[in-house]
């Protein structure tokens, strides 16, 4: 009996050892991302397989999260984090690295990793400014998954049945001239009075309630009326005469020209290839989201509008981006993994494969100086001559990404936005309800 | 055989039968202590501190309480759970206890599919449902629209349901009340099943007509479980998100953000743990206190003799 009880200790010790050995081997990189589908698509079935057969021994395990659920992936992503947990790689929106930096959730990314020299040479290589949200005291924080300024799509047979000529490409056209259109878009039918057709549709609306889009709506607006922010030198400004003027707009588009109505729109990328909305801001993959479904529809792109398009000083342009991150709680080894992993998935400097691949399949842009000089980059202006627009932003317009969104500040924003387009309240009343909150801040 | 437990001066002799009942219902005792009044326990210690989530916190004593009966937000999210409570509990008891009172006509052709029909709502999802409260209240191309539209009522087909400061309350109430009042129906026909049925016919007997027999006999005999209702329905709507959640938002301009979306806004949005645990506490204490109120009313029943 004492014979077999020893014996049995041996096998199960050399059984631990052995797993124990095998583990060591072993490594499971833990990734999350939010819910998208195209990315999913992306990560299952090309990224991860040639990772992993890459590097024999490693595991990704892949999590994919609502954006916009009950809990969303923010909130999901910050228990995690704040709980000392989290994935050892995730995505997640520029809004969030100011507060994840102050926490200290975030590795440094390794520049040689990367294959740059430094921490600089990584900022450098990219076009200017839009690296500035990942950065903290000369160290880089995040790459990008995706990067976004805005232009205007339209629908161009629209406009062709209304007699509207095409808005030109190399010159933004004024909000006036956009109301002025929407106007004559704007349909209602005569007998039941449902309206049937608007003429232009900001990023915000009844069913899509995203701060973000509230945001960048009045933002543009507030810097091409010359403030950049809602706070100067850290106090309030909400009721300034920018800051009016910019709340103005978006009520005279929604209720002294109808060229817009929060209520109306169900589904965006189908409204506007179908006929239902004439013109919405946009970026490079609202093509690629947009035409699957209406093959046949034939689309226009103009320039961001401006207040004065005679005035270069009111070319103004939002921006924002997704970045890829590593958790700082991570072992080192793990945090090293996951860099070696995103290098993988977005390219070192210089490649431009990976980023022609996000362009292609997801319509995601990577403002890598690499990408924006590449031949295949230059293949796909040729081929899709609507880009151009995005390449003279950067030349033309002043763009930056918005300070307040998913905030406290952000949200009074919102609800400043909602008091004029859903109760009709002044632009001056409703600034300076806003000006209070962000006073009691 | 017993075994003498002494807690203080207060002695327990714990029989065989009760200690083995202790540990039947251990489970749920450690559940109820874990995951509700350790939760308790540990929001009323954050309500104390400025924590905000990922960072450390020191205690600043009553200060997130002063703070939050100062915030008009509080006030607004307050007053919009008060709205909304209002309208649901009344008006889901109100249309249950009708809809309790039409089932239990023993002549009624088709109660069971009524009955059915009435309990669907409940065991429907919250999400699914309001997504598809979304397409009703839609304007312009919505059901109620098309309804309008159909009947040349140009203000019901842009009526702006879920979208104006005014409407919203209304339509989220209308959907809470669509989708809880087919429990309290069937608790409401269970309460008159178990009403004798002598009483009633006495009554009818002495020459009163349905009406006063409902009024006389049958209202105040239900008031216990009109009284359970109530508390039920009260406890459950001010707890109420996905509903509101998925319909409004919160919006527009917070015409809509009762207590349970401030508290989610805070602590998820702003991350402000310390803030939303002093919210929580007083969502508590409110529902709470309602629930002691009525727990009160609740003792008193006519059976009791």
């Amino acid at each position: 009996m004492k014979t077999r009880f020893v014996l049995l200790l041996c096998a199960l010790l050399v059984l631990a050892s052995g797993t124990a050995m095998l583990a060591q081997d072993e490594q499971v990189l833990t990734v999350w991302q939010h819910e998208f589908p195209p990315l999913q698509d992306a990560f299952i079935q090309k990224w991860i397989p040639e990772f992993e057969a890459a590097n024999p021994g490693v595991t990704v395990e892949l999590t994919s999260i609502p954006f916009a659920g009950v809990i969303s992936y923010d909130a999901k992503l910050l228990s995690a984090l704040a709980g000392g947990d989290g994935p050892d790689l995730w995505d997640m929106g520029d809004w969030n690295y100011n507060l994840y930096l102050d926490a200290g959730f975030l590795a440094p990314l390794d520049p040689a990793t990367f294959g740059y020299d430094s921490s600089q040479d990584m900022v450098d290589s990219h076009a200017p400014g839009t690296m500035s949200v990942f950065v903290r005291d000369g160290q880089v924080y995040g790459l990008f998954s995706e990067y976004n300024t805005l232009g205007l799509f339209y629908n161009a047979d629209m406009f062709d049945e209304a007699g509207i000529d095409r808005l030109p490409t190399d010159r933004p056209v004024s909000w006036d001239d956009i109301a002025e259109i929407s106007s004559a878009l704007y349909l209602e039918n005569a007998d039941s009075g449902a309206i049937e057709r608007v003429g232009y549709q900001f990023g915000f609306f009844a069913n899509f309630r995203s701060p973000q889009w509230y945001a960048q709506g009045y933002y543009a607006l507030l810097r091409q009326y010359g403030q950049n922010d809602l706070y100067i030198d850290g106090a309030p400004a909400a009721n300034s005469e920018a800051s009016v003027n910019a709340l103005q707009v978006i009520y005279d588009y929604t209720w002294t020209h109808k060229a817009y109505d929060p209520t109306f729109i169900a589904n965006w990328f189908a409204d506007i290839p179908q006929g239902r909305v004439g013109m919405v801001l946009a970026g490079t993959w609202f093509p690629p989201a947009a035409t699957p479904n209406n093959p046949d529809w034939e689309f226009g792109v103009a320039p961001h509008p401006v207040v004065d398009p005679d005035d270069p000083s009111t070319y103004h342009n939002i921006q924002w981006a997704w970045g890829w991150s590593v958790n700082a709680n991570a072992s080192a080894e793990r945090q090293q993994l996951a860099q070696e992993f995103l290098a993988f998935i977005v390219g070192k400097k210089g490649e431009t494969e990976q980023a022609a691949w996000w362009f292609d399949n997801l319509g995601y842009m990577h403002p890598s100086d690499a990408f924006l000089g590449s031949d295949t980059y230059a293949a796909t202006l040729e081929e899709n001559p609507w880009l151009q627009v995005w390449v003279d932003a950067f030349e033309d317009y002043q763009i930056d990404y918005v300070q307040h969104s998913y905030d406290q500040a952000g949200q009074a924003l919102l609800r400043a936005i909602d008091r004029i387009i859903y109760d009709q309240m002044s632009a001056g009343d409703s600034a300076n309800l806003l000006q209070g909150e962000l006073e009691r801040m | 055989m017993t075994h003498n437990l002494y807690f203080g001066v207060i002695r327990f002799d714990m029989r065989r039968e009760q200690r083995t009942g202790l540990l039947f219902i251990s489970p749920a005792i450690l559940y109820f202590l874990l995951f509700w009044i350790a939760p308790v326990l540990l929001a009323l210690f954050y309500s104390l501190t400025n924590w905000s989530v990922g960072r450390n916190f020191d205690l600043i004593g009553l200060e997130n309480y002063l703070d939050l009966f100062s915030d008009p937000r509080f006030h607004q999210s307050l007053k919009a759970s008060a709205q909304i409570v209002l309208i649901t509990v009344t008006g889901s008891a109100t249309i249950a206890l009708l809809l309790a009172v039409l089932l239990d006509d023993q002549h009624l052709i088709g109660a069971r599919i009524f009955r059915l029909c009435i309990i669907l709502p409940v065991v429907t999802d919250w999400v699914a449902t309001g997504m598809v409260w979304q397409l009703i209240f839609l304007p312009n191309a919505g059901v109620l629209a098309s309804i309008g539209a159909g009947l040349q009522l140009k203000g019901l087909v842009t009526m702006r349901w879920i979208s104006s400061s005014a409407l919203a309350p209304w339509a989220v109430s209308i959907f809470i009340v669509w989708k809880t009042t087919g429990l309290y129906a069937i608790i409401f026909l269970a309460g008159l099943k178990g009403i004798p049925q002598q009483l009633k016919e006495a009554a009818r007997v002495d020459g009163a007509n349905n009406w006063r027999v409902f009024m006389l006999i049958t209202l105040p005999l239900m008031r216990p479980i009109t009284v359970f209702v109530l508390v039920i329905a009260f406890v459950t709507n001010i707890g109420l998100f996905e509903p509101i959640f998925m319909l409004t938002g919160g919006g527009p301009a917070d015409a809509t953000r009762t207590l349970p979306l401030f508290l989610y806004e805070n602590f998820f949005l702003f991350q402000q743990g310390g803030y939303a645990s002093a919210a929580g506490i007083v969502f508590l204490a409110i529902t709470l206190a309602f629930a002691l109120v009525a727990s009160r009313l609740l003792q008193y029943s006519y059976y009791e003799d």
